[in-house]
């Protein structure tokens, strides 16, 4: 049996190194470790429950868009609104809960078999990201587009539903980098959740109380209808993208330098 | 060149616990080092600082002549570690999990392939492989922890108490497989506190303490601290008192201690070779109608470790000694100064 081992652990031993560069061997680790994230986040009952729910409520809309008497803006909007609302929940969950859940073997088990922080977060910041926004994506886009061709009354133009569909998708990206950060802020999940679900909310609410044009249940929405009517005005777009694009450009350093200065 | 070099290396955790004191160690290529100590000595926090997975708080960490630290993948690459307490996804089976490692390691499939059965082989878990990780003894985790630290043909393999928990037979399997890659010119860290195990496998010791470094050198040099004139012997008779009572007139120089009711201790005075008072012992048994069954030097690496730890504690005690004498003198002097 020694003999055996000994032959065994010697040609075990003596293959030849894996070739490339510490860059490629870094990218290989990202894609590793974005593969094995999203086929965690596949196999996660919160997904497939959310998922479910969301065809669910995509179906529903789909048949109440057919009754529905008033514009087919204010109808998306309010659809826009009810997943901002549960979906955030679910998108928050799912990001702050990234890297804390794991941080107990996270040393042992995935930095020290030659990977720097960097990769790991940043396969974290597209797993989630991708996932979140694939499943908004997925439910919202053709909801969108056939409640358009159902409704009775359709004010709703092309560019402005896409344009409410990329404002949405990077306010969603934005919860995911925000949680991501919190989730390597917080060691403790259940923590990190909470003060990120908090801030999130009240952060929703004060937007609508900012942006709301009356106090009636339309008024709420604010100026969403117009942008589905393809009214946005340039400055508008720019702006919302700045605001956006800011935390989608700082929040991956911020997340990274923290990583990098706490003990594994 | 040494792979491993640590200066002085500190580490608190929360400015209360001090893990590590400013351990200096060296650990040349090719060689095999033993990290003993107590439980709580430091022991895994060194190794957590050899794998940048940890930032000292003073000090520095070399590994193959590049400063360590948690961004140094790349030199994390180079390294195969075998934690104490493996976690591992639980309903992965050995093969996925191995071939995920080696994703992680960027091994180009092919030779990720083939080094998976090599050392699905090596490790004897070929029969085991596709089971669920969460259905394999300790034993076989163990192994499959080895497996995962080799994976990608490390130049330094770091074992974190590779046989804890392991029964008889698994426990010499895997001090073959060390034997095995030492012979493969491995340079390995194996930190344990099975004494016997470091004896028979490491060609270095170094020995931790509450977080300080009380010894480190050859394995040689460690057991030379214990005893080196002393020898227990197995022997069986009615005459062993008789022996002994005998033997402490014709032999002053010598110290006797009866151990037990079949073993007695021998401390011989005289330094080098002590053939001669040895002899005479053992014909003085003989003469007395004792048999003797064993001769065993007391020298082993576990009496060392004992011994150099209880010679660290009593230092310690001294010193906290000296400090309340120090403090005591202080204290009468600023009296006398006052009054």
């Amino acid at each position: 049996m020694t003999t055996d081992i000994n032959e065994a652990v010697r040609e075990a031993t003596q293959t030849l190194r894996p070739a490339g560069t510490a860059r490629k061997r870094s990218i290989a680790a990202f894609f590793s470790l974005l593969q094995y994230d999203l086929s965690i986040l596949w196999r996660s009952w919160v997904i497939r429950f959310w998922f479910l729910l969301t065809i669910i409520g995509a179906v529903t809309a789909v048949l109440l868009a057919r009754t529905y008497s008033d514009q087919t803006s204010f109808f998306i909007s309010w659809a826009l609104v009810l997943y901002t609302g549960l979906g955030s929940f679910v998108a928050l969950i799912v990001s702050a809960s990234a890297i804390s859940a794991e941080r107990p073997f996270l040393g042992v088990a995935v930095i020290s078999r030659g990977i720097a922080p960097t990769p790991y977060l940043l396969a974290k910041l597209f797993s989630r990201s991708f996932t979140v926004l694939g499943m908004f994506l997925i439910v919202m886009v053709p909801t969108m587009f056939i409640v358009r061709t159902q409704g009775l009354e359709n004010d709703m133009t092309t560019s402005g539903m896409l344009l409410a569909l990329s404002y949405w998708s990077l306010m969603l990206a934005v919860l995911v980098f925000l949680g991501i950060t919190f989730s390597v802020l917080f060691t403790n999940t259940l923590l990190g959740v909470t003060v990120l679900g908090v801030f999130w909310y009240m952060g929703l609410l004060l937007l609508a109380a900012t942006y709301a044009g009356d106090l009636t249940a339309d008024g709420v929405l604010g100026g969403l209808p117009l942008v589905l009517q393809g009214e946005s005005r340039m400055i508008e777009v720019s702006t919302i993208a700045i605001i956006g694009g800011i935390p989608l450009l700082v929040l991956p350093f911020l997340a990274t330098r923290i990583v990098n200065s706490r003990d594994m | 060149m040494d792979v491993v070099e640590i200066n002085e290396l500190t580490k608190i955790y929360d400015n209360r616990l001090v893990a590590l004191n400013t351990v200096s160690l060296k650990l040349p290529q090719g060689a095999i080092m033993g990290l003993i100590g107590p439980n709580g000595a430091g022991k895994s926090t060194a190794l957590m600082l050899i794998l940048g997975l940890q930032k000292p708080t003073a000090g520095s960490v070399s590994v193959f002549g590049q400063p360590m630290a948690l961004s140094s993948g790349d030199l994390r690459s180079r390294i195969g570690f075998l934690p104490q307490s493996g976690s591992y996804p639980p309903d992965m089976t050995c093969i996925t999990y191995l071939d995920q490692v080696g994703k992680l390691f960027g091994i180009p499939h092919e030779l990720r392939k083939k080094r998976l059965s090599s050392l699905l082989h090596a490790t004897e878990l070929l029969q085991a492989s596709s089971q669920r990780i969460d259905h394999l003894s300790s034993g076989q985790r163990t192994r499959l922890g080895i497996a995962a630290a080799l994976i990608n043909d490390p130049d330094l393999l770091i074992l974190d108490e590779p046989t804890v928990g392991l029964d008889p037979e698994g426990r010499a399997f895997t001090i073959s497989l060390i034997s095995e890659l030492r012979r493969n010119g491995k340079t390995i860290i194996l930190s344990t506190h099975i004494l016997p195990d470091a004896d028979q496998v490491c060609d270095y010791v170094a020995v931790l303490n509450q977080g300080k470094l009380i010894f480190s050198g050859p394995v040689e040099d460690m057991k030379k601290i214990a005893y080196l004139n002393t020898v227990d012997l197995t022997v069986a008779g009615e005459g062993i008192d008789i022996a002994i009572e005998a033997l402490e007139v014709t032999e002053p120089d010598t110290h006797f201690e009866r151990l037990g009711a079949e073993t007695v201790r021998v401390a011989f005075q005289q330094q080098g070779d002590f053939s001669g008072p040895l002899a005479n012992v053992l014909l003085e048994f003989s003469r007395c109608g004792v048999t003797l069954r064993a001769i065993r030097q007391v020298g082993e690496l576990e009496d060392a470790f004992l011994k150099r730890l209880s010679e660290d504690r009593l230092r310690g005690f001294s010193r906290a000694i000296g400090v309340e004498n120090g403090l005591a003198n202080l204290l009468a002097q600023t009296q006398g100064t006052s009054s």
